[in-house]
């Protein structure tokens, strides 16, 4: 087993450089987001998880974890040693290093190898490390020689110089044959020792000769390495028969590139059959094991399923969670729905591959997108009646598949004590949503959202909010549930959401996640939705957090400012909610005419490049209120932008559009009619145009009918500024150079004429 | 004076590109992933792949992660290493700095590509280090050694931080731009250029956020971004970006 866990070791190793890498995967600057709901795992720490109160469990999370679900389900659970083992599992993950407390064997090796009179070996070259080879053929490194070639070494090197002491011709001969090996390691062009001189003790002829054949091995000279391993291993007077038996079999194993491992069984079958190989049979066993991971081998993955999903995992359930998330990650291949960076053409898994057993069939069900696969949730679900399937069929059942197989009435019957009853009361009452039973869906909505499992846990009480807005009968119940406090605040490439994963967590220290913030699907409608007449009303509705009200009181500003609606109610709450501004917003009630409030309103709107006439969720902007962003979040790009380059980047990175997603919900406390007109205020918007443009042709217009007014010259220097800095569109750079014309002519002597030298 | 600093930018350039192996002018982009790009032929494109990453934290030495994904490449190929600097608030020391270009110049040398290409993410604060850090790699790679380094866009404005520096090309990423990518692409779709000139040679595109406009002879970078290079996605991708 430690022979296992010292290989599997190198393969974390691997496995902590590719966490690392993802997590700063890509060159792009870092962007604040906010992550209301775990997608990748249930809420941190994972105690009340392993405990078996398991939240909402989505079909997003982690393999793992659905392992360690399964067990709660069947009512396995997880006993006092797996949950250590478990924790461990996750230590691996977080950290990629199976222990932080291993022994830096080639460190030692070379202490020892210093107390021998010879030059000493070339220093550790910091990139390879004296570990991985670069493979000119696949232009990438790979791990060489492994911690234990180090370690034997010096074991050998100390028994040497026990035997014959430091300075002897013995040990000299043996070290500077062995830095001959080592230097193999992670150096080209190769060198090998030369046979040993006859005059030298037979065991430093013997060591010798192993010593030659690991040069080999480490040279990428398979055959040869091969050749003289399996001759020494028919040497019984050399004490390296042994262990050269099963040098042979790696010797295969790196030969193999791409058989499979049936052709290295009859060799470890015959190591296995031989009573007198018993010291290398663990080992051996061992490397078939990890040859069987490598292969993705359908059979191994069953047999870990079994022993994943059984009791008395004491000693092994961390290892054997790596082996089985290894082996389905091999079998499902491009055709794994969560993958972070899906192929372009996704291959469509074999089910026959994930049908062997219950916990692999339940996975890959659960997981998986197609629609046929609910169909055989639904079959399995009636074939067992047991509580996984019952969560697997209600996640991916609408209202009528739910009410035709009885999964509604299933889902009554759940009891709070359950594992399954959070998961269960979410699908539950999303489908009495669905089916539009939203007064017993607040209700039990309610219920469930005061049970002690749901409030605390943030992910899980932020997917129910989701829900009970949708249930919301009027807007000021709505504004209630609209605001979500983040379970995470990070950075955009942390696609495993893992809290600090780049050394700090900045995004939080910015931007504290105890700060309520707007949750997208609550944008989304109140963006897409909601009329200008009700958003107006909510906006003067002192009940949010004060950074909101200031948010929507702007939104709704700038939104009546383009519509030509009268702001002065909004203007008035301004003052108060925001004193920064009070100034502006009192200038915006004394005009008189509804041009001149229209002015008012742009020049201010000029001045705040951070108002939008819509509202983001999570992390609305990085830069702070009132001052340009030098990522050129300023102001707001036309709405509805359809084409691939805006939506994608959005989407992908900051969610933006998705605030322009019709939600497709009901909403309970809007009517038709509200909605027709949330519509046609949309569509006007957007006919106004990128925020730059809009701004510009209402101050164009407006100067040329008043020249007199001494704010047009700065109001035209600040549209020239909002089309450098601000998101623009088409007409955007035209507006510019005529403000820049209109500028210049008309005020040739201002202070704002000056400070514009250039539109462009 | 605007201008001025914009000539002694020009000039830097121009005196610090004369001697390596320069790039063709379309450049596959390959980060960590597996792959087999080894169809693409020379007379096509060449591949920056991932090769390196250098973790700075605090101030301990630097951590090297060398790629250890296959990426088999057709031979003669033209490659360049790209070496990802990551930083878990560093200290940016000197020691930091000898030693990542130690690193950089190793890679190089194992590897032994025509070009290098450097990418990280300087805040204002690191802007000194990651100079002095460029001149060092300089040094040590010599003028043989094509020496690349990506930008963000914002990095390329008329008083970029950028001028100067001792590098062969600067490449603005033009994609993953957060939110103000937008704009960025509305000055590029409108015939605009980059105010500072540094950064007007060479682009990076991803193909999710494709569409923007290319000036010949302009080299391009493209990243597959969340697709792979496969054979069909190279060819209608050089042919849409043909030079």
């Amino acid at each position: 087993m430690i022979r296992v866990l010292r290989v599997t070791r190198k393969i974390l190793i691997v496995f902590g450089a590719i966490v690392f890498l993802a997590a700063g995967w890509a060159c792009a600057p870092d962007f604040a987001v906010a992550v209301f709901s775990y997608k990748r795992h249930p809420d941190l720490p994972r105690s009340k998880f392993l405990d078996g109160q398991l939240g909402v469990l989505r079909p997003t999370y982690a393999r793992s974890y659905l392992v360690i679900a399964y067990r709660h389900l069947t009512g396995i659970g997880l006993s006092r040693g797996e949950k250590e083992q478990a924790r461990d599992y996750y230590k691996d993950r977080a950290t990629g290093w199976w222990d932080r407390n291993d022994v830096d064997w080639q460190a030692r090796y070379r202490l020892a190898r210093g107390r021998v009179p010879l030059p000493a070996p070339a220093t550790r070259n910091p990139v390879t490390r004296g570990e991985l080879a670069y493979k000119e053929n696949t232009n990438s490194f790979a791990l060489n020689c492994v911690d234990d070639a180090y370690r034997t070494a010096l074991h050998t090197l100390e028994s040497r110089i026990g035997k014959f002491g430091p300075k002897s011709a013995a040990v000299r001969e043996w070290s500077s044959a062995q830095d001959q090996v080592f230097h193999n390691c992670d150096t080209r062009p190769a060198v090998f020792p030369p046979p040993a001189a006859r005059d030298l003790p037979p065991i430093i002829r013997a060591d010798r000769e192993y010593q030659i054949a690991a040069a080999h091995f480490y040279a990428g000279s398979y055959e040869q390495a091969r050749g003289r391993f399996a001759a020494i291993g028919n040497d019984p007077a050399s004490p390296w028969q042994p262990i050269s038996r099963y040098l042979v079999l790696r010797t295969l194993g790196r030969m193999r590139s791409g058989a499979s491992t049936a052709s290295l069984k009859p060799v470890a079958a015959a190591i296995l059959a031989d009573p007198k190989l018993l010291p290398i049979h663990g080992m051996t066993a061992a490397l078939l094991h990890r040859f069987e991971i490598h292969d993705g081998d359908p059979v191994y993955l069953h047999e870990l399923a079994k022993t994943v999903s059984s009791r008395g995992q004491e000693n092994g359930l961390r290892e054997e969670l790596w082996n089985f998330g290894t082996v389905y990650d091999a079998q499902i291949g491009d055709g794994d729905p969560n993958a972070v960076f899906p192929p372009d053409k996704p291959t469509k898994p074999d089910l026959k591959a994930f049908r062997e057993d219950d916990l692999t069939l339940w996975i890959f069900l659960f997981q998986s997108r197609d629609p046929a696969s609910a169909k055989l949730c639904f079959t399995r679900w009636q074939q067992t009646h047991s509580l996984p399937w019952l969560v697997a069929a209600l996640t991916h059942a609408s209202y009528a598949d739910a009410e035709r197989i009885g999964l509604l009435e299933a889902a009554r019957a759940v009891p709070p004590e359950s594992p399954a009853y959070v998961t269960v009361a979410y699908h539950y009452f999303r489908l009495l949503l669905e089916h539009g039973d939203n007064e017993p869906a607040r209700a039990g909505l309610d219920a469930v959202m005061n049970r002690g499992g749901v409030a605390s846990q943030k992910s899980v009480v932020n997917l129910f909010r989701g829900l009970r807005l949708m249930a919301a009968p009027n807007i000021d119940e709505f504004l209630k549930l609209a605001p979500r406090q983040p379970t995470l605040i990070t950075d955009q490439m942390n696609i495993g959401e893992e809290p600090e994963i780049k050394g700090g967590g900045w995004a939080q220290k910015q931007f504290p996640s105890s700060l309520f913030r707007f949750a997208p699907d609550s944008t989304g409608i109140l963006n897409r939705r909601v009329p200008l007449k009700i958003l107006r009303e909510a906006a003067t509705n002192n009940a949010l957090p004060a950074h909101l009200h200031r948010e929507l009181l702007l939104t709704a500003f700038a939104r009546a400012v383009i519509l030509k609606e009268d702001a002065a109610d909004l203007a008035r709450s301004l003052s108060t909610a925001a004193p920064e501004i009070e100034n502006f917003a009192a200038t915006y009630q004394k005009e008189s005419t509804a041009e001149g409030r229209r002015f008012a309103g742009v020049f201010f709107l000029l001045h705040q490049p951070d108002v939008r006439p819509f509202l983001v969720s999570g992390i609305s902007r990085q830069s702070p209120n009132g001052r340009l962003d030098s990522f050129r979040d300023n102001w707001w790009c036309p709405l509805a932008v359809t084409d691939d380059w805006n939506s994608k980047v959005s989407d992908r990175w900051v969610g933006r559009q998705a605030e322009w997603q019709k939600p497709a919900q009901s909403d309970a406390f809007l009517s038709k009619s509200e909605v027709a007109a949330a519509d046609q205020e949309f569509a006007e918007m957007s006919r106004a145009g990128s925020g730059p443009t809009f701004l510009g042709s209402v101050v164009l217009s407006y100067a040329k009918a008043h020249r007199e007014d001494p704010r047009v010259p700065e109001a035209l220097h600040l549209v020239v500024r909002a089309v450098r800095y601000g998101c623009t569109d088409s007409q955007s750079s035209n507006i510019a150079r005529d403000a820049f014309r209109f500028l210049h002519l008309n005020f040739p002597n201002s202070i704002w004429t000056k400070r514009t030298p250039i539109w462009g | 004076m605007r201008f001025l600093l914009t000539l002694c930018a020009m000039l830097s350039f121009s005196s610090a590109s004369a001697q390596p192996q320069r790039p063709p002018n379309r450049m596959l982009w390959h980060w960590f992933s597996n792959g087999d790009v080894s169809f693409v032929k020379p007379q096509q494109a060449g591949v920056a792949f991932h090769a390196l990453s250098i973790a700075l934290q605090g101030s301990s030495a630097p951590i090297p992660y060398p790629r250890r994904s296959p990426l088999p490449l057709a031979p003669d190929i033209y490659r360049m290493a790209v070496i990802r600097v990551e930083e878990r608030k560093p200290a940016y020391t000197a020691a930091q700095r000898s030693q990542s270009a130690r690193m950089i110049r190793d890679v190089a040398n194992i590897m032994r590509v025509p070009a290098i290409q450097i990418d990280f993410d300087a805040p204002k604060s690191a802007r000194p280090f990651y100079r002095a850090l460029l001149e060092e790699v300089r040094t040590l790679l010599g003028r043989d050694v094509f020496l690349s380094v990506t930008a963000l866009t914002s990095w390329c404005e008329a008083d970029s931080w950028l001028a100067g520096l001792p590098v062969d090309e600067i490449v603005p990423m033009a994609f993953d731009m957060g939110r103000g990518g937008p704009a960025v692409a509305a000055l590029l779709n409108s015939g605009g250029q980059f105010a500072f000139p540094g950064c007007r040679e060479s682009i990076g595109i991803s193909l999710a956020q494709a569409g923007l406009p290319v000036r010949p002879p302009q080299r391009i970078y493209l990243f597959a971004d969340n697709r792979r290079w496969s054979a069909p996605v190279v060819a209608s991708t050089l042919l849409r970006y043909a030079p």
